[in-house]
């Protein structure tokens, strides 16, 4: 089970030029922050030089060049990049696991008066912008890294239950799983054997998308101030400190900046990908043939 | 008028829904919420005279009635930073936000509509790929740097608009734009796929068959119903947008109620945050609802439900 | 011998598919004569939609190939520059769809979509168009017309949408009316009126009418002439007639063997199995009837009685109800071992919610259900899971029956390891003796569920319902989806199985020409009631309630000899279960015809109208 899904993506992935394209990128920051981590030591990214102060890149014997305090860029886009990495990745699944699971329960149950006020309330969060709820979050918590993973996770769970529900729902009335009552199962085995491995595409396929915008968050709210505090590194947050020097030296900003596009649009591009590739019903030549009756469906 | 009453009694209930979200929201932090009310340097005098003011000693319940009957009558407390009522500041503020989001609506329909229909029915040309590629990039840049780089290029180096400050248009322009760059790309990508689906339907196959010319299949048969998801996804997408102007007046200065929120959560000041919270939810709810109410009017298949 | 009206000549439709290309039309050659009705039919997959759209030129542009050469008045239609075409589409060849559910645009009025037609090729002014325009809605026979041409399609039922296509096809008065499978959505009463308005408005406009279908009966109906299309190619074309009495090729012979003709049964006591036909050599067996397998015990095998299930429809779930779906209502009968009781009726009659009521799918709202003398409505959770192996259910559709992500093999297995019944590899052994049961090859087991065909799936589904060795299977349309040859095998297949095992059989269908071959006894549905019951030739030969009448008028009959001549008013819509919160469903009296034949006194509120 599930395996056919992980072969149906890695050929999804390998057929497609940007999608591989889209998933090195990711995998390229990914192995950046996470190993570089290993090599470079915190200090670098957090302790001021102020000798070193504002070095464009290359100057130096630097690869990036030095912020307004001396510190090295490249030595904080790698620990700033492991904050945002962490932060969005664990938001992203902090979001996910209860979101489907509320939205298995509300799609199987759905008749019961209890799934339907949990999805009235998931329909009044998800009405509310994603960066006010974690604005909320922020605020009972007060800024930190965990409130706002906490702030991404809750704001990410109305958008899986939603689209867990739906699938359940279209599957539930589906005649196979129909077939899997009749045959005598149990509704836990139905939910698990015949209904979670059936929707599990379009969860990968909204996880894949939903990551890209968790990060994207996460560093807004650290834009804000809302998330780590200095002098730790983010990559939201050095932004936010480097605006003053928007005009002297811009590749304060670019710098991180384009570390978060390249990083968002990796996770876009392979969720785009995984969707035309999952989705029969954006199937390219398929669809047009069945429309125009080579199959006559009946 | 049993629709009516039956939209109003939902309205009510989402309203309610939402004002107690935000009346919670001071009262789940760890703390005493008369002193979070007061300041956390006001004298002992005044946390009590809060206390009884809001009733804080009194059961939740009793609270909320205070809180609501206070907030229907305009009262939403003190700001501590600003030393003055909470409306007021809010309705200070509001009217930045709103044109905000109003003027990024209308430049993302403007551009993202004829686009996404371009794209469509180029499909696999150039227009649709640079179409397709630039909303991935739309949706995946973070506003923030989108709005820093804009402010770089037109406002630092050629100078073309001012960088910060609200008042008149020119002002407006550089924050809209940046604004309404996600959803621009986000109604490009929708308008292009509702129209593929629209095209593939079985109803264009018969307006084919009665010989109208493709630009009246297209124009007015596909569009017309390619139009209705994103009608709803406009009308849904301002409250995101409306939320977001959070981010876009830090990074242009602009006064609007969403730098008032960010400022109020980091200066603790709690009445402000809960009034500023309670705003957003209120408008952003307004809004939905009237798009939702106006469907039946663009959508004849909803009519009389 | 009438003139020519259109001429296709080794038509080739090529589609692009990710494998290559692939001729949905093969070298077809056929014409139609002035005023003709010209059928081309064929199963799924023979190409013949694809040959109708090719003459309109309607196959997406952008991935199609048409070749070949189609005359219309001296001219090529696939040369024609494409503002000529649009000349000729909807002006002079019109055509109308199999869905009408979705063939109208949904958000304009069928007034200005039927008036469009009119403005472009006919340029009438819009007042001219309006009135125009109502003059065709009456001339389909749509009631009140004048109030309903600012209609949305929304607000007509799937017949008066295909009335309101023919509306619009007819606008311009077209030589040719292209007619693509126009029935085959429909229920079999309205497929009746529809049939009827095609035939009455050819002879009225003197128009030629090309009539795609897979329905033999529909063919012995209507066509004056027909091609049989098979794999993209024409294989026969002649006199309707000359085609049903000597058919030539295997593949016709093949087809209107497995096709059942309605009547045919007469004087027959049991079901008897399709004939089947060597593809190759065309040669038929003779068709079998099946050896008495009814065994009656002191208690029936399923018991109902009083079953009754409603929907409350409401809003949202604060609202009140606004209406309450009698979905199935007061209705009672019995299944003995080894007999197929088949329980017919038109969509929304409530033939499958009481099928899925009887295996409690949805719990009844009250009534009692009796299998083997065990009363089914006491049951706990554990011991209807017990109960339930004695029933199984094959389903309608056998491509959504399967889950795609299991191996058959797991499928047919599965009811026997969830009840815990068999070792994995008892299950194994037990699943390569089902697969050659129901006539597949016990290597498939490894085989995923989309490598199989419709029929092959059936197979499957009827092997996994067999697993559990049931006493009775309810079969819910199980044969409806499938093309008529592989129809006519499954029907062989269960045939046997009953004879083999003593299987009875609840047969769901709207179909009755398979309902009088396979059952024993019938029930006839109508807005959730059963309105006559009784065994199959009484049913048939005669039948007692004005629907049950109504609904044989309506079956087309493969035999053009015994085309009948206009039925009789057959006008109305189905009626809809939909009542009142405060509707209580009055007494019903039935009056024994003969024994086991009863019918319901009829009211004038269940007499179809």
């Amino acid at each position: 089970m599930g395996n056919g899904d992980v072969a149906r993506i890695i050929a999804a992935i390998r057929g497609d030029k940007a999608a591989l394209a889209g998933s090195l990128a990711v995998l390229f920051f990914i192995v950046l922050c996470l190993g570089g981590a290993l090599i470079v030591p915190y200090s670098a990214a957090t302790m001021p030089n102020l000798s070193m102060a504002m070095l464009l890149p290359g100057e130096r014997g630097t690869l990036l060049g030095t912020d307004e305090l001396g510190r090295d860029m490249l030595a904080r886009i790698i620990w700033g990049g492991q904050n945002s990495l962490v932060i969005g990745l664990t938001s992203a699944v902090l979001g996910a696991l209860p979101g489907v699971i509320i939205g298995l329960f509300a799609g199987y149950y759905s008749e019961s008066p209890i799934s339907t006020a949990i999805m009235r309330l998931m329909d009044v969060l998800l009405a509310m912008p994603r960066i006010l709820l974690g604005i909320i979050v922020v605020t009972i918590l007060g800024p930190g890294e965990f409130s706002i993973s906490l702030a991404i996770g809750v704001s990410t769970i109305p958008s899986f239950a939603r689209i867990t529900r739906a699938s359940t729902l279209a599957l539930r009335s589906a005649v196979f799983v129909e077939a899997s009552r009749a045959i005598g199962n149990y509704d836990r085995v139905t939910l698990i054997k015949h209904i979670l491995p059936n929707i599990l595409s379009p969860l990968i396929v909204q996880f894949t998308l939903d990551a890209g915008q968790a990060i994207l968050m996460a560093s807004g709210l650290s834009f804000l101030g809302l998330g780590p505090q200095p002098p730790a590194a983010e990559w939201g947050l050095m932004i936010a400190q480097a605006r003053v020097h928007l005009f002297s030296n811009p590749q304060l900003v670019l710098i991180p900046g384009l570390c978060l596009l390249f990083v968002t649009l990796g996770f876009n591009i392979v969720g785009d990908s995984l969707r035309d590739a999952i989705d029969p019903s954006l199937g390219r030549v398929s669809r047009s043939i069945r429309s125009a009756g080579v199959v006559t469906a009946r | 008028m049993l629709q009516f009453t039956k939209k109003m009694t939902e309205l009510i209930l989402l309203l309610l829904c939402v004002s107690f979200i935000a009346f919670m929201v001071p009262r789940l932090i760890p703390g005493d919420p008369a002193r979070l009310f007061a300041g956390l340097d006001a004298p002992a005098e005044v946390v009590a005279a809060i206390r009884t003011e809001w009733g804080f000693d009194q059961p939740l319940v009793v609270q909320y009635w205070t809180f609501l009957t206070k907030a229907l009558q305009g009262d939403l407390g003190f700001s501590i930073h600003f030393k003055q009522p909470v409306m007021q500041e809010i309705l200070i503020r509001l009217p930045s936000s709103i044109e905000l989001a109003v003027a990024a609506t209308a430049i993302s329909v403007l551009i993202g509509v004829p686009l996404g229909i371009a794209s469509a029915l180029h499909r696999r040309k150039l227009i649709d790929k640079v179409a397709t590629f630039s909303s991935i990039l739309g949706i995946s840049t973070p506003i923030f740097v989108a709005g820093l780089c804009l402010m770089y290029i037109f406002s630092m180096r050629l100078g073309w608009f001012p960088a910060s400050g609200r008042g008149s248009l020119s002002k407006l322009v550089l924050p809209a734009l940046t604004l309404g760059l996600y959803n621009t790309a986000l109604i490009t990508r929708l308008t292009r796929s509702t129209m593929l689906d629209a095209l593939n339907t079985d109803y264009i196959r018969t307006a084919r068959a009665k010989g109208l010319s493709e630009r009246v299949v297209i124009y007015k048969h596909a569009l017309r119903n390619a139009i209705l998801p994103v009608y709803t996804i406009v009308g849904l997408n301002i409250g995101y947008l409306i939320g977001s102007s959070v981010i876009i007046e830090a990074v242009f200065g602009r006064g609007g109620l969403g730098s008032v929120l960010v400022d109020a959560v980091k200066w603790r000041d709690y009445p402000l945050a809960q009034g500023s919270i309670l705003a957003f939810a209120i408008v952003i709810i307004l809004v939905n609802r009237f798009v939702d109410w106006s469907y039946p009017f663009v959508d004849p298949r909803i009519k009389g439900n | 011998m009438a003139a020519k009206i259109l001429q296709i000549e080794n038509l080739v439709t090529t589609f692009d598919t990710a494998e290559g290309g692939f001729n949905a039309v093969d070298g077809v050659s056929l014409y139609i004569e002035e005023g003709e009705t010209l059928a081309v039919v064929g199963e799924s997959g023979s190409g013949k939609s694809v040959t109708a759209l090719s003459i309109m030129r309607l196959t997406p542009p952008n991935s199609s190939k048409i070749e070949g050469a189609i005359w219309f008045e001296g001219k090529n239609l696939l040369t024609l520059p494409d503002d000529e075409i649009r000349q000729i589409r909807g002006n002079k060849i019109a055509m109308i769809f199999q869905e009408p559910m979705t063939s109208l645009n949904p958000v304009y009025s069928i007034g200005s979509q039927i008036g469009e037609a009119l403005i472009t090729h006919r340029g009438l002014s819009h007042s001219e168009a309006k009135a125009e325009t109502i003059r065709l809605l009456e001339k389909v026979r749509i009631p009140t017309a004048k109030s309903r041409i600012r209609d949305y399609p929304h607000n007509f039922s799937g017949g008066m949408r295909q009335r309101v296509m023919i509306a619009m096809a007819l606008a311009c008065n077209p030589k040719i009316l292209i007619a693509d499978e126009p029935t085959t959505a429909l229920d079999v009463t309205i497929q009746a009126q529809i049939l009827d308005l095609i035939k009455s408005l050819q002879k009225e406009e003197g128009m030629s009418v090309l009539f795609i279908t897979h329905d033999m009966g529909v063919v012995a109906e209507i066509a004056d002439r027909t091609v049989v299309m098979y794999n993209g190619e024409a294989v026969e074309t002649g006199a309707t007639a000359d085609i049903f009495a000597h058919p030539k090729h295997p593949y016709t012979r093949a087809l209107l063997a497995a096709v059942p003709r309605l009547g045919s049964m007469e004087g027959r006591k049991r079901p008897m199995r399709f004939p089947v036909v060597n593809r190759v050599t065309g040669e038929c067996d003779v068709p079998v009837e099946v050896p008495d397998t009814v065994k009656i015990t002191q208690r029936p095998l399923l018991e109902v009685k009083g079953l009754t299930k409603r929907f409350d429809m409401r809003s949202g779930i604060l609202s009140p109800v606004k209406g309450r779906v009698h979905a199935v209502e007061n209705v009672s009968f019995n299944v003995n071992v080894g007999e197929t009781l088949a329980l017919v009726g038109e969509s929304g009659c409530g033939k499958s919610t009481t099928g899925r009521a009887v295996l409690r799918l949805s719990d009844p709202d009250s009534g009692t259900l009796a299998l083997n003398g065990v009363d089914l409505m006491k049951l706990n959770k554990a011991e209807l899971r017990n109960a339930r192996r004695q029933m199984q259910m094959i389903f309608q559709d056998p491509f959504a029956s399967l889950n795609p992500r299991l191996s058959i093999g797991a499928a047919v297995a599965e009811p026997l390891l969830a009840n815990k019944l068999a070792t994995r590899s008892q299950a194994r052994e037990k699943v390569a003796d089902l697969l050659r049961q129901v006539g597949l090859q016990p290597e498939m087991a490894e085989r995923f569920p989309h490598e199989f065909s419709g029929g092959q799936r059936q197979r499957i589904c009827i092997a996994r319902a067999l697993s559990l060795e049931p006493g009775l299977i309810v079969a819910d349309e199980a044969v409806s989806a499938l093309d008529v040859s592989v129809k006519a095998q499954v029907v062989n297949l269960m045939l046997d199985l009953q004879a083999r095992m003593g299987l009875g059989y609840l047969f769901i269908s709207h179909d009755m020409g398979v309902v009088e071959r396979v059952s024993h006894r019938v029930a006839v549905m109508y807005l959730g009631e059963i309105v006559e019951i009784g065994s199959r030739e009484a049913i048939f030969q005669n039948p007692q309630h004005p629907y049950t009448k109504r609904l044989l008028a309506a079956v087309p009959v493969a035999d053009p000899t015994r085309r009948p001549e206009r039925r009789a008013a057959l006008n109305g819509e189905i009626k809809s279960p939909v009542r009142s919160p405060d509707y209580v469903p009055p007494v019903r009296q039935f009056r024994q015809v003969s024994p086991g034949h009863s019918v319901m006194v009829s009211y004038d509120e269940l007499m179809p109208n």
